[in-house]
Formats: C-alpha cells, sequence, structure tokens
C-alpha cells in the first residue's frame, strides 16, 4: 500500500479551533491593553492627557517629561 | 543506629564510633551563620513582636504589659474587620480565579497550536512589572472619566457603567482585575510546565478509551498535576497575604475605609498612628493566620514525600 490512508484531515477552521484561538485572542487583549495604554500615554504631553482618554493615540509625539499625576482617587 | 553503621562502614575504616556532633565538622561551621542569622533574625524578631503585642507600647516599645487589651481593640476596630473581610473577598476570588485561568490558559496552549511562544510571552509579561506601575495603569483605565467608562459612553452608550473603584461596594474586585492580571500569567507558566511533563502515553490511552478531552483534564490530568497545584496554591496565597502596594496605588484604602486591607492597618498603624502595640498584635494576627494556611501545607508536603 502506498500513499496516505485513513479519513480526511479535518478543516483547517474546525469549532474546536476557532474555540481555542478566539479564546487566545481575547485573553491577550486583556492582558496587552495596559501595555498599550503605558505606551500611548508615555508618548502624549500632559494637555494632552489631561483632555482626552487613556486609550486615544498620541496626536503628538512627545519625550518631554510631564509634570503632575492625570487622575487622583 | 543501623543507618549510623552502614554510614561509617561506606565512609572506609572507621577510627571509632563517629560521633553524631562532629561528623561534617567543616560543613557544621560553614552552616553555622546561616543558622544563627535565621533564628535570631526570623524567629527572634517574631517571638519579639509577639511579645510586645501584649504592651501599650506607643512610639517606642514599652514593657508595659496589659494583657489582650490590643487584641480587644483589634477586634473591635471596625477598619480591621472590613480589612479582613476585603482580604478574604480577594483572597478567595483571586485563588479560584488565577487557578482556574491559569489552568485554562495553559490547556489551551498545550493544544499544540501556531504561535504558541507569542502568546506564551504575552500572558506572564505583567509579572514583570511591580504591583505600583499595575495599580497606576489600572487605577488609569478603570477611571470613570479617562477610563474605560468614557469611552464607552462617548461611543454613544450614555447609560454605561463600570467604575469599580468608586464604589465602595465593590471596590476589591477592581483591586482583584488588577491583582488576576499581575498574577495569572506566572501561575499558567507552572502549570504549562506541569502538563508538559504528563506523559504522551496518558493520552494515548485516554483516546484508545473513548474520554473526551475536557474530561480526561478533570478526570486524569488534574489528579496527577497535584503537586503543581500545591506550588500555585503556595504561591498565590503568599501573594494575597502581603497585598499592599496595589491598593495603595490604586485606591489607597478608599473610598473611605472600604477597601482597606490587613497589611496596610500595620502599617498605619505603627508608622502613622504611632501605636506599635496596636500595630504589633495585627501583624500577630496576621502571622497566625499564615501559620493556619501553612500547617495543612506542610502536612500534605510531609505525607506526599513519605509515601514517595
Amino acid at each position: 500500500m502506498t500513499g496516505p490512508r485513513g479519513p480526511k484531515p479535518k478543516r483547517r477552521f474546525s469549532r474546536n479551533n476557532i474555540f481555542i484561538y478566539g479564546t487566545l485572542l481575547m485573553v491577550s487583549m486583556y492582558y496587552l491593553l495596559p501595555l498599550y495604554v503605558m505606551i500611548v500615554t508615555s508618548l502624549k504631553g500632559m494637555p494632552e492627557i489631561r483632555m482626552g482618554n487613556v486609550f486615544s493615540p498620541p496626536v503628538e509625539i512627545t519625550f518631554a517629561p510631564a509634570q503632575g499625576s492625570i487622575v487622583t482617587v | 543506629m543501623s543507618v549510623v553503621d552502614h554510614e561509617s562502614a561506606l565512609a572506609g575504616p572507621a577510627k571509632g564510633k563517629p560521633n553524631r556532633l562532629t561528623r561534617n565538622l567543616s560543613s557544621k561551621i560553614a552552616a553555622l551563620p546561616m543558622i544563627l542569622t535565621a533564628l535570631v533574625i526570623f524567629v527572634g524578631c517574631t517571638i519579639w513582636t509577639i511579645v510586645y503585642s501584649f504592651t501599650n507600647s506607643r512610639l517606642l516599645p514599652k514593657e508595659n504589659f496589659i494583657g489582650f487589651d490590643q487584641y480587644e481593640r483589634l477586634w473591635g476596630s471596625s477598619r480591621w474587620i472590613t480589612s479582613i473581610s476585603n482580604l478574604m473577598w480577594y483572597g478567595v476570588s483571586s485563588l479560584v480565579l488565577t487557578l482556574v485561568i491559569g489552568f485554562t490558559l495553559a490547556a489551551l496552549l498545550d493544544r499544540k497550536i501556531r504561535f504558541e511562544n507569542t502568546f506564551r510571552s504575552i500572558f506572564p509579561f505583567p509579572f514583570a512589572l511591580s504591583f505600583i506601575v499595575t495599580g497606576l495603569v489600572w487605577q488609569w483605565i478603570l477611571n470613570p472619566d479617562y477610563g474605560l467608562q468614557g469611552v464607552v459612553r462617548s461611543w454613544g452608550w450614555e447609560s454605561f457603567s463600570f467604575d469599580p473603584l468608586y464604589n465602595p461596594d465593590i471596590v476589591i474586585f477592581g483591586i482583584l482585575i488588577a491583582g488576576i492580571w499581575q498574577g495569572s500569567g506566572l501561575i499558567m507558566c507552572i502549570m504549562l510546565a506541569g502538563l508538559r511533563g504528563i506523559d504522551e502515553d496518558i493520552w494515548k490511552a485516554t483516546r484508545v478509551d473513548g474520554i473526551g478531552t475536557v474530561k480526561t483534564y478533570l478526570v486524569v490530568i488534574i489528579p496527577m498535576m497535584r503537586p503543581v497545584f500545591v506550588t500555585s496554591l503556595v504561591l498565590i496565597a503568599a501573594g494575597i497575604i502581603k497585598l499592599y502596594d496595589l491598593v495603595v496605588a490604586q485606591t489607597s484604602g478608599g473610598p473611605g475605609l472600604s477597601s482597606q486591607v490587613p497589611a496596610m492597618y500595620v502599617y498605619d498603624y505603627m508608622f502613622k498612628a504611632q501605636n506599635l502595640g496596636q500595630g504589633f498584635a495585627a501583624s500577630t494576627m496576621m502571622l497566625l493566620s499564615v501559620v493556619i494556611i501553612l500547617i495543612p501545607y506542610v502536612y500534605l508536603q510531609f505525607k506526599g514525600s513519605s509515601r514517595g
């Protein structure tokens, strides 16, 4: 006997795979969101931090140190 | 006795009976500083703290013993009760969620997927950050004006409300979100290492027997991973008892006193209120809770090793 035997291999996007990759991607969002916030906020100036929300990308990239704190509880 | 004879026989022609005290003398001398340090610093200071928790020391420790008064005051204070209940809620949820999330992620990563290395570096990276950084970033994200709630409201869902850090009833779960973000990656790594240690033949055997994947995990794999779970449990429990900097960074105990934790109570009474006796009493209670948790662990470990 030559050639591969047995049933045809499953499709690439089986329901199982979609579940696994979907879950992993969603969980990665939860883990990467604060990293994104950290990087984005580090590139903003103080007025921009006070105006917008923490997720908006920086309009003007600045490397100068910002004085004061964003929010206080 | 027979063990000693056996060892001396192995050591070659012994000159008389080996003395238990002088055997391996050089290594004993070498270990002496470490033993002394451990005894004096850890055990000694612990006992010192316990002894002074029975005094009414204020700014400086004084030997003015007043019995259990400090403990009565401690358990009569609503702030301490809040701290304990917060720690219980945080502890139980954090323990369960971290174990479940850690194991689920590890199991998903173990399904021979693509980009495994990418996912495997994403999940544990928060562990490299300090609790202060973690707390600050999550404080921004959970802020009602700048963070998640503000963004969703600006999309048009005006009644959307998600501000756990400003609601005294659920503030501890706002802290939990950050705590799990920080800690679950490490547990995932440990679980993944445990899963990799499971023999491939086990999987083949369960496939032959026709057991489903989920059931295999629950019935076969998890019982086999008991030591891994015990290790994770101890790591998580130690993190829970030490919970302090996350709360300081996120809410500094507020709103009001609703997110106080015991470590904060100890610190505040010792160094801010200058009431050493009260702080010592609180830290002794914390030590007691650790000991209560530790005894079953030591028992489990001992039982496991004696059975091989």
